[in-house]
């Protein structure tokens, strides 16, 4: 429901002096927010009883309910009797009976929102106190204004400014005069140059609301969401919702977007995998014109083998993985052989060291026989000399002589016996 | 008055739930409404046909009974029942509908479900007596017609 400004004829140039009046709250038009028992409803106005009465037929309606059905059957004035609106009975006034105090004080406890809502009061108060409310506190009902020779009436809340705020002002958009009041209500709800239609539905929008009433505008014309997709529907937004329940293209939308997204990812790597291997691949010459032919070897047929199965990227990339294996295969092949040589080098040297070691002993032995031999003939020189000497001296002295020959002859017998023994070996 | 609160009440019932052969058509406002009736045994003069009715709302209603018509439209088509209580130019002569017969308990569903009632007791396939002279003469609104219901049984 649209709001109605509080008073209609201010909302015009009219300047006719008005006092506030005091708005007496019918109970029936209030909207409840406590929940309430179903059996406590009056069949006439739908609300919770207000001030409960029963008919001798035990139908329970409100006071003002069967107050109103009594007045409008008698057409001007209220009659004496009147058939039950329920059962049809009929009854007299006097016959009407009121219920339990206990039962309308509850119904009178019932939480209901302030009847002002509509003017933007949002108090939740019981529903007797409705009327007091609205008579002394909410903000939005209208009171006199403050201003002391001003008859009309302003809203509570906007009592606080103080001032009269019945003076005229000219709305910037249509040049008409307006009581200050009023002008901000007449400029966001009324105000006919401050808007501009909708191209699309034609809707009379404020100028300021316009982009967003676009926005959510029923009749904007769209194209289908799958557009980029290929199709070439284009339709009111309804239609379209429609249309997008039903379009084949429109479901596979994110399905395409999440392609899209990959695509480009890829798209990505791969530009950046490029640049890598073309920096790859001027090492890699640089590197082979170093290494000379033997990579010249292992080259063509891994590249043509990796070539058949896969992307250039990848078989330049295991081409040079190729290469760099059999460069691999070539050193350990290298390496092995050293090896190899080097356990033979120390094999001839330590045979070569063998037989020299022979030599040098059998040298040695030879040395030793030829030392002996010298030694034999010495002491057989000698022994002869003795023999010479003793022989001469037979006559000069024959007390020392028995010990020295003796000694002297005894030991080089000893060691002849040696030496002839190592003769006999060589 | 409370009009509109009870309005609002009995526009959120029905949208929930209706008797079979009563269909809601539209409320744009508190002051008229369209719903649509079918009559749901065979009876020959009504069969597979449904009839649009026109309720008028015064600020008085529930208190005042709402003006009832039946509505002639080509798109859906919706044509006028034969009836003799029903002119060729919609207006019903029901007691219900009117001051006297009329009771703030009845509702826009139960209204409904009595015109159905209506149509499926009938037998006779016939307009009210005096129905070209009444449809060409009266300019008047219904509910300031001042019918004589001399027939109560229907
Ligand atoms: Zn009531
Ligand atoms: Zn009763
Ligand atoms: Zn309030
Ligand atoms: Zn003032
Ligand atoms: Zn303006
Ligand atoms: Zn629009
Ligand atoms: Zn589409």
């Amino acid at each position: 429901m649209s709001r109605t400004p509080p008073n209609v004829s201010f909302h015009r140039r009219s300047v006719l002096p008005q006092r506030p009046e005091i708005n007496p709250v019918d109970p029936r038009a209030l909207e409840y927010v406590s929940p309430y028992d179903h059996n406590l409803m009056c069949a006439i106005c739908y609300c919770p009883f207000v001030n409960a009465v029963r008919l001798p037929c035990e139908h329970v309606f409100c006071q003002r309910c069967i107050n109103d059905a009594m007045k409008i059957t008698g057409i001007g004035f209220t009659p004496s009797s009147l058939n039950c609106p329920s059962c049809r009975r009929m009854f007299y006034a006097s016959e009407i009976t009121s219920m339990p105090k206990i039962l309308n004080r509850m119904l009178d406890d019932l939480m209901v929102t302030c009847p002002l809502k509509d003017q933007g009061c949002n108090e939740q108060i019981q529903r007797c106190e409705v009327q007091q409310h609205v008579d002394k506190k909410c903000a939005y009902s209208e009171v006199e204004c403050p201003a002391e020779n001003c008859l009309l009436s302003v809203l509570r809340k906007d009592m606080e400014k103080q001032r009269c705020l019945h003076s005229m002002l000219q709305c910037e958009d249509c040049n008409e005069f307006f009581m200050e009041r009023d002008l901000e209500s007449h400029r966001t709800l009324y105000c006919e140059a401050g808007r501009t239609s909708c191209p699309d539905c034609k809707a009379q929008v404020l100028l300021c609301d316009i982009d967003q009433h676009v926005e959510s505008c029923p009749d904007a014309i769209f194209p289908c969401t799958a557009a980029k997709y290929g199709c070439d529907f284009i339709a009111r937004r309804l239609a379209l919702d429609q249309h997008s329940r039903t379009c084949a293209l429109a479901k596979l939308v994110p399905f395409l977007q999440r392609q899209n997204e990959r695509l480009g990812a890829h798209e990505a790597a791969l530009k950046s995998l490029r640049l890598k291997n073309s920096i790859l691949e001027t090492s890699f010459t640089s590197f082979q014109e170093t290494l000379g032919p033997s990579t010249d070897i292992a080259d063509p047929p891994s590249s043509s083998m990796l070539a058949s199965d896969s992307s250039p990227l990848d078989s330049t990339a295991r081409h040079l993985l190729c290469l760099q294996e059999s460069l691999r295969e070539e050193v350990s092949r290298v390496s092995a052989a050293l090896s190899e040589l080097d356990a033979r080098t120390t094999m001839a040297r330590m045979n070569e060291s063998l037989r020299a070691k022979e030599d040098i002993s059998h040298m040695n032995a030879a040395i030793v026989g030829m030392r002996l031999q010298l030694h034999r003939l010495v002491s057989a020189k000698k022994v002869a000399m003795v023999r010479n000497q003793t022989e001469g001296a037979l006559d000069a002295g024959a007390a020392s002589a028995p010990e020295g020959p003796s000694r002297g002859i005894e030991l080089p017998i000893r060691r002849l016996s040696d030496s002839s023994r190592q003769e006999t070996k060589l | 008055m409370f009009a509109n609160k009870r309005l609002g009440k009995e526009l959120a019932k029905i949208q929930q739930s209706l008797p079979p052969g009563i269909d809601f058509v539209s409320a744009p406002d508190f002051k008229q409404w369209e719903m649509d009736i079918r009559v749901l045994d065979a009876n020959p003069l009504y069969a597979d046909q449904t009839y649009r009715l026109r309720f008028r709302f015064s600020p008085n209603y529930p208190i005042e009974a709402p003006e009832v018509t039946f509505i002639h439209l080509s798109q859906p088509l919706r044509t006028i029942p034969i009836h003799p209580h029903i002119y060729s130019n919609g207006i019903i002569c029901l007691d219900l509908l009117g001051t006297q017969g009329w009771s703030p308990v009845q509702n826009v569903e139960s209204v409904c479900m009595s015109l159905q009632s209506m149509l499926t007791g009938n037998t006779k396939n016939e307009r009210p007596p005096g129905d070209e002279e009444f449809v060409r003469r009266n300019t008047q609104r219904p509910r300031d017609i001042r019918f004589v219901y001399e027939d109560s049984s229907v």
